[in-house]
């Protein structure tokens, strides 16, 4: 049976501490023990610093607030270019662009004439660009055979044709350095390249080159 | 070699609906240009290029002699290369102009008589 003296041995212990620990909670001393042990102890008086929490699955994140509007916001909305509106004649069929489009002489569509009178406006390159200008030269072709003279517009032509779509390849670009024949023609040769193939075709459309056929008027 | 059956299945069944679709084939107009220098031989119908309706909207020199040398049979056109954005597919990328796909086959490959 222990003494008296013996059952209260663990009282100065457990004062001491009591003491240590009410006075390692005082901030100062909190502050310089764990500053000796650990790195990044805010110092007294710091506000406490805001937990970081995983976001747990399932929790429903708060709404971003809506954005503040911003005055001139909408005069820099209006900066960004909008596609410009295509205001040029479109055809589905080309039963609908031969209704549309002006007859020549041999009944077939006139693209010249109709491209003059703002029926097609078809873009000079896939990017935007400006059309190069049109070569306002007409040059007289002498036939063999008097009145088969043939004019030749090249403003009709270099409104879809560059330059070095024809010279020098198919057409030498000096007077007489060419030498054109309607066999030749029928061939594919020469004007045959196009016409007859993408463009009006020399069976039907005398008239359209070889100008006095047209009569008076044209 | 599982994989590459099945990637060619694929191909072959998207093909087969794409073809299934029927063509816009019309009736020949000065102009148009058949291209058949792989189709016939793949089974497909030939191309028919309508070039008045290209003429609509874009002048000759857009694309010749650029994109297309003015000259029958001088422009190796094919799928591969128009996916590689050459030829047809300088304008068909499903941007300026439709895109060429499964969905499209019979628009081009109309297999029309000339």
């Amino acid at each position: 049976m222990p003494g008296r003296s013996q059952r209260w041995g663990f009282a100065p212990p457990a004062l001491w501490c009591i003491l240590v620990l009410a006075a390692g909670c005082s901030p100062e001393v909190r502050y310089r023990v764990l500053s000796g042990v650990f790195d990044g102890v805010p110092p007294p008086g710091t506000p406490p610093k805001e937990r970081l929490r995983h976001p747990r699955s399932g929790t429903i994140p708060e709404p971003a607030p809506p954005p503040v509007p911003v005055p001139g916001a909408e005069l820099a909305g209006a900066e960004i270019p909008e596609e410009p509106e295509d205001l040029r004649p479109h055809y589905e069929t080309f039963a609908e662009l031969v209704a549309a489009f002006p007859a020549d002489a041999s009944g077939g569509p006139d693209w010249v004439e109709a491209v003059r009178r703002g029926l097609a406006d078809p873009l000079p390159s896939i990017e935007p660009g400006e059309p190069l200008a049109p070569f306002p030269l007409n040059v007289r072709l002498r036939s063999a055979v008097p009145g088969f003279d043939v004019v030749f517009p090249h403003a009709a032509h270099t409104y879809w044709l560059r330059c070095d779509n024809c010279h020098q390849e198919i057409f030498v670009m000096r007077a007489g350095a060419n030498p054109i024949s309607m066999t030749k023609i029928f061939r594919g040769e020469a004007c045959g390249r196009c016409h007859g193939t993408v463009a009006f075709a020399a069976e039907t459309g005398c008239p359209r080159c070889h100008v006095r056929m047209a009569g008076p008027a044209g | 070699m599982k994989r590459n059956v099945w990637r060619r299945t694929g191909f072959v069944s998207m093909l087969t609906v794409g073809l299934a679709i029927p063509s816009q084939a019309t009736d020949p107009v000065l102009g148009d240009v058949r291209m058949d220098r792989l189709s016939t031989t793949n089974a497909i119908p030939p191309v028919v290029f309508p070039h008045w309706k290209h003429r609509t909207e874009f002048r000759c020199y857009a694309c010749h002699p650029e994109i297309f040398e003015m000259r029958a049979g001088a422009n190796a056109v094919s799928m591969d290369a128009i996916s590689r954005g050459e030829f047809c597919g300088a304008c068909h990328d499903g941007h300026t102009a439709f895109a060429v796909g499964f969905d499209s086959c019979r628009t081009c490959h109309s297999g029309a008589e000339q």
